[in-house]
């Protein structure tokens, strides 16, 4: 996006935020404001999203799930750990009992709507930059003081000096215990409370045993003080959780799209405010230049240029024309529009695309789940272990607290359980922003398995818009260029998919248009009646297309035909080249319904072999689950329309589908760019994807076993133990963070540009 | 060598101002949006604007 558009987005925003006072009703009570995030579904269910700001740990998520499931009201109950959601589904009609239910848990609930989320992060990140701050500026100073004793217990420090250091310490270690490492201990006291050991157990544990300790030998003037190792470790992990939060709310954020970029209100034609819910179709509303589109719907009049990257990626805008569909939440960036609402707020694209990415988050990868439930066991047995140690290195009379400290600090799994969330997060936002809406979440992890593609033809190898292939003249007082300027006029009004065939330069005006549905048009053009359509309603008598193949549409005035159209849908000039590079390690296949030549011109355009036409959707379920007997992992990548019974036969499913005719609820997930490119790019992504995933799982495990045995023996000292252990989760962060950008394959990097 | 009696006092001051002023910053949104602020100056300025928080 270039300078230009993106000062207007920021105009755009405050234009917004100008109107929205307008709009906004009073502070309801607080059952309603729970009833906002709860939506009806069938025979009395109803689903309820929480947001759980003070969810931390596995440890959580389960004790959540294990309050909510047995109650009666509640029907299924999912948690994620990475977004800090609950989403209930329940009978009945009052959500509070729900949320009192995860209140006396010590949790807070509020509800899953988007200011209050941003609202809640807002405070969040507040808090934890402070935490963090403190820990910081205290740690820089702590090692200053923490040197001179060092360097005394070399060379000889006389107790004064040493006491002087040791206090000098403790007066700014004192609030980095226990105002920074605030969120360790609070999350223990709830894990314990709950009988349930979490992370923060060890961590609170290792940091309190480590301060008391350096306390009482500060009073006492005598011992070891580990002031500089309860600052480090404070900092460190606080920055490695920092980072996952950043991460995570970057996750959020991307979710909350709809509330972000929807309008509050709707500007009536008579310029009164409305809110943007209460919009009924068919009402029509003005769109200022720079301001966001409010609801779904085609122009009326106006024209402008509307940016709808944030749909599909794709930054360049669009140019609307009266007649052409907008969606809400797309950015008017020049001229004015009155736009007509077509569908009821629900069903907007934008709240579509919501509600998917709502569905996808809960989903938990299986290997999560498994190393969550380890987790669990893992923070017993190190808790035992470091006691067992502290015991054995007591006896034998050597320093057993601080090897228990040690054990204690250096073996807590936090790498294990942000290995794979962390990844899931960034990776489910990078494919938004590239376009992809995830309606699954097992998508990307059966994508790397697919062995075999399978296409189908209209509107995914092909553009799915038809266009004039040839004109048949059948009287000699016409040309091709007046055929085709008459046939534009008449189909001026029509909002068929066959009118955008025909619009072309030049075309006269037209009078008494008169749209037939499944017929045609008909209309008078310099004082003479012409019709277009099917030849019984053109002549009103059968008439025959010179061929049986392709779609012929007639011209005719007055009973006389004058030109034969033939129509025909044009192959996407990426085909061949994405075809080609999928080849090269995965079968493809074409399941079209098309029984006529043009599949087998398709096929041979694009070069894909394995070849099936004329068959019924049926059928094409019938062809992916035989791929699958014979032991192929089959992608089907379609438009979604005829073929869903396909998609969700197949392993995996994508839709190809133009934004603006709808988001399929078929495939496992939505192309909202038209660009078979993007199906490489996502393979390769969902490989990188599992590599990642791999990698973390396997420095975290590694990272715990091997050093274990070292602190056990007592060969690493407290600050070692601190530096691996935050060292280990950062890095588990921080490589999950690399999924934050897509890239094609060599052959596509220069052709792909996204936001 | 007596001096590090005042100097390690007087650190400990320097830190508490240093952590007073990020604290004070922190809560008054210094670090809320870090892109806006810089491009503010490009925008043409509204007598009426309402200083919004944040």
């Amino acid at each position: 996006m270039n300078r230009m558009t993106e000062f207007k987005a920021c105009h755009a925003g405050e234009v917004q935020e100008a109107i929205a006072p307008a709009a906004s009703e009073p502070r309801a009570d607080r059952s309603i404001a729970f009833r906002e995030s709860d939506q009806p579904q069938e025979a009395g269910k109803r689903l309820l999203s929480l947001f759980v700001p003070d969810i931390r740990c596995a440890a959580c998520t389960l004790r959540i799930e294990q309050a909510l499931l047995p109650r009666e009201d509640v029907n299924t109950c999912r948690t994620n750990l990475a977004e800090r959601l609950v989403t209930v589904e329940y009978l009945g009609s009052e959500p509070t009992a729900i949320v009192q239910a995860i209140e006396s848990l010590g949790f807070t609930a509020v509800p899953d709507r988007g200011a209050q989320v941003r609202e809640a992060h807002r405070a969040e990140r507040r808090q934890m930059l402070m935490r963090l701050g403190v820990a910081g500026i205290g740690m820089m100073q702590v090692m200053m003081f923490a040197l001179a004793t060092y360097l005394g217990g070399e060379e000889g420090i006389a107790p004064a000096y040493r006491a002087l250091m040791n206090w000098a310490s403790l007066a700014i270690t004192t609030p980095i215990a226990l105002f920074s490492a605030m969120p360790f201990h609070l999350g223990a006291i709830r894990d314990l409370r709950q009988g349930a050991l979490g992370m923060d157990v060890p961590v609170s544990l290792a940091i309190s045993a480590a301060f008391t300790l350096s306390l009482a030998n500060t009073l006492m003037g005598s011992g070891d003080v580990y002031y500089d190792s309860v600052a480090m470790f404070t900092f460190l992990l606080l920055l490695g959780r920092f980072i996952e939060m950043r991460s995570r709310h970057g996750y959020e954020d991307s979710r909350l799209l709809a509330d972000t970029l929807l309008p509050v209100a709707a500007r009536l034609l008579d310029g009164t405010l409305v809110d943007v819910r209460e919009v009924t179709p068919g009402t029509e509303i003005k769109v200022h230049a720079g301001e966001n589109v409010a609801v779904d719907g085609f122009v009326v009049t106006g024209q402008s240029v509307v940016d709808e990257s944030a749909f599909t990626g794709e930054s360049v805008p669009v140019p609307k024309r009266s007649g052409m569909r907008v969606l809400a939440g797309s950015r008017n960036l020049d001229g004015e529009l009155v736009v007509s609402c077509t569908v009821p707020f629900d069903e907007f694209v934008i709240n579509r695309i919501s509600a998917m990415y709502r569905e996808a988050s809960t989903y938990k990868p299986r290997f999560a789940s498994l190393a969550d439930r380890a987790a669990r066991y893992f923070v017993a047995g190190i808790l035992s272990l470091a006691v067992g140690s502290g015991i054995y290195w007591y006896l034998a009379g050597g320093p057993w607290f601080v090897v228990a400290l040690t054990v204690l600090v250096v073996s807590c799994p936090c790498a294990l359980s942000l290995a794979t969330p962390v990844a899931y997060s960034v990776a489910l936002s990078s494919l938004r922003r590239f376009g992809v809406v995830v309606a699954d979440g097992r998508f990307l992890e059966r994508l790397v398995a697919t062995s075999r593609i399978v296409f189908d033809k209209t509107g995914t190898l092909t553009r799915g818009a038809l266009r004039i292939e040839s004109i048949e003249l059948l009287s000699p007082d016409i040309t091709d260029i007046e055929a085709r300027r008459l046939a534009a006029s008449l189909e001026r009004d029509s909002s068929h998919p066959i009118a955008r065939a025909f619009e072309c330069e030049g075309a006269p005006v037209a009078d008494e248009l008169k749209v037939v549905p499944g017929e045609g048009v008909e209309g008078v053009v310099g004082g003479r009646f012409y019709r277009l359509g099917q030849p019984e309603f053109v002549l009103g008598r059968p008439y025959q297309a010179p061929q049986t193949t392709g779609m012929w549409v007639l011209l005719g005035s007055s009973e006389l035909p004058l030109a034969w159209f033939r129509l025909d849908d044009e192959v996407r000039d990426e085909a061949g080249t994405v075809v080609s590079l999928l080849k090269a390690d995965r079968r493809l296949s074409l399941l079209t319904g098309d029984g006529s030549a043009e599949a087998e011109r398709v096929a041979a355009r694009v070069g894909i072999e394995d070849l099936s036409k004329g068959l019924t959707p049926i059928e094409k379920l019938e062809m992916v689950r035989g791929y699958q007997a014979a032991g192929d992992v089959v992608l089907m990548v379609g438009d979604g329309i005829n073929d869903a019974g396909a998609m969700s036969q197949a392993d995996a499913s994508l839709a190809v589908s133009p934004v603006d005719i709808m988001v399929q609820q078929a495939a496992d997930a939505t192309l909202l760019r038209a660009d078979l490119k993007a199906i490489p790019v996502l393979l390769e992504f969902a490989a990188r994807v599992r590599r990642t995933i791999c990698q973390n799982v396997f420095w975290a495990i590694g990272y715990n076993l091997s050093v274990i045995p070292l602190a056990v023996t007592g060969v690493l000292s407290p600050w070692m133990a601190a530096l691996g252990m935050s060292a280990s989760s950062m890095l588990v962060v921080i490589n999950a963070n690399r999924l934050g950008w897509l890239h094609g394959p060599g052959a596509l990097a220069g052709d792909l540009q996204w936001k | 060598m007596e001096i590090v009696f005042v100097l390690v006092p007087v650190s400990l001051v320097i830190v508490a101002g240093a952590l007073y002023a990020f604290v004070w910053s922190v809560r008054n949104n210094q670090y809320e949006d870090l892109e806006k602020e810089g491009q503010r100056i490009l925008f043409d300025e509204d007598p009426n604007e309402r200083r919004t928080e944040s």
